[in-house]
């Protein structure tokens, strides 16, 4: 006896209508704990994702910590800018002749602090004789030793650097006039040659001592430097304050940048 | 606190639930678990998957009982949700699984309707247990839900003519298997 595919479906249909079967009970503490847990789940989302994004961060910052390293030879990428130093401390040396020592404790002040203008101002005001001029050459190094670290590796920049310390250079010969009034001309020839050298290399090595251990935000521009060649360095930190702060970010698509300095 | 089953009647628990009273939910879920989970088993290909589209199901139907407005039986419109919470899990966990029967079907196998009549509804859930899930899906809104093949096809993804094909096919092979039981019982092993 064949069946009607209606015959068929309506056998299956009232014999399974009447179908039950009682569930575990796990299948209600399930549904009680997803009712509560509804609520509380977008907490622990919140939570994962903070997670996530800090272990991130450490992962980035695992990864860039070995090449802590580059700092280290950091001075020659420097050597450019270094040389641009010293024509703006000059005048600085060029008095005090006889005190060498005095000069290099005086000149690595200033380049020590290079953003911090208080420390500068004091020891301006330790040579009496100094005192005009001091003030106006430190307070130009300071600006000037400010941008080099932010454009280190930039490849393209040092031509603009070295146009801003032209008059960088002029107001040192100002200074000389001033000096040669107080001193003899024929000392600042040999000082120009002796101090020159030392000071660019305490310079230096001020420099990298300062910005290598200073803070977080230092080493890691530093390492952008060396890795990230663009203008707009993927992360970029404030160089200038004991805690560092993101200034710009440059994410391919993503670019920001805090233009307050 | 104690309450008493006995006391509410669908509707009051229904409008417990609403208050969203966790256990209101647990007396209104005791009250269909039993039915709807038999639902589910016919989407099912065992009934761990059934308790899932059971529990998926009745979290649903709390989270939207405010809708229900008590046109049409509560119970219909639980049972809807049920077959909602099986599609979806169909969709999840089988869709990308619609295999083909090779079995050739060649020759209409005649079944016999004493045959199928001594089958009762634990026999014939596994039958249709036994399908494969696309098979299983199709026969069970059509045969069952009442669902039209449009209706199915849209829901499963699928052609209105490739609806109807599976049915053809699911049906074949519920009759074969039931001609070739010759009326035997099956052991439920679920």
């Amino acid at each position: 006896m064949n069946m009607q595919d209606k015959e068929f479906d309506d056998l299956f249909r009232s014999k399974l209508d009447a179908f039950e079967m009682e569930p575990t009970a796990q299948v209600w503490v399930n549904i009680d704990a997803e009712m509560d847990g509804k609520k509380r789940k977008n907490g622990v989302f919140f939570t994962l994702r903070i997670a996530a994004s800090v272990i991130v961060l450490l992962t980035a910052g695992i990864l860039f910590i070995p090449k802590k390293d580059t700092v280290t030879h950091h001075p020659k990428n420097q050597s450019a800018h270094a040389h641009i130093n010293p024509p703006v401390v000059k005048p600085g040396n060029n008095t005090p002749v006889t005190v060498k020592d005095e000069q290099v404790a005086a000149i690595a002040f200033p380049v020590n602090s290079t953003s911090r203008v208080h420390h500068t101002k004091k020891p301006e005001n330790v040579p009496v004789q100094k005192k005009q001029v001091a003030p106006e050459i430190t307070n130009a190094e300071p600006v000037k030793v400010n941008e080099p670290p932010v454009l280190i590796a930039s490849s393209e920049k040092p031509a603009e650097t070295i146009k801003s310390v032209v008059p960088g250079i002029e107001t040192p010969l100002a200074a000389k006039q001033v000096n040669t009034n107080e001193t003899n001309a024929i000392n600042i020839a040999p000082v120009l040659a002796s101090t020159q050298t030392p000071v660019t290399t305490t310079a230096k090595q001020a420099v990298v001592k300062k910005r290598g251990i200073h803070n977080m935000g230092n080493l890691v521009n530093l390492v952008m430097a060396k890795v990230d060649k663009r203008k707009d360095k993927v992360i970029e930190f404030t160089d200038t304050d004991d805690e560092s702060t993101i200034t710009a970010v440059n994410v391919g698509p993503i670019k920001i940048k805090k233009e307050d300095k | 606190m104690m309450l008493l089953e006995h006391k509410y009647t669908t509707d009051e628990l229904v409008k417990r639930c609403k208050a969203d009273e966790r256990k209101s939910q647990e007396l209104l879920y005791k009250q269909f678990a039993s039915k709807m989970l038999g639902v589910c088993m016919r989407y099912a290909t065992d009934r761990m998957e059934a308790e899932d589209m059971l529990q998926n199901g009745f979290i649903r139907v709390f989270q939207k009982i405010s809708d229900y407005r008590g046109d049409g039986s509560f119970e219909g419109w639980v049972r809807r949700i049920m077959v909602h919470s099986s599609i979806e899990y169909y969709r999840k966990h089988h869709k990308m699984l619609q295999v083909v029967d090779i079995e050739s079907a060649a020759n209409e196998p005649s079944a016999n309707a004493v045959a199928a009549a001594n089958l009762d509804a634990k026999d014939l859930m596994i039958l249709i247990q036994q399908l494969s899930p696309g098979y299983r899906m199709v026969f069970n809104l059509y045969a069952i839900e009442g669902y039209s093949h449009k209706e199915i096809g849209e829901i499963m993804g699928i052609s209105e003519g490739a609806s109807k094909s599976q049915l053809s096919r699911a049906r074949t092979i519920l009759k074969e298997q039931i001609t070739r039981s010759g009326g035997k019982r099956y052991e439920y092993a679920g």
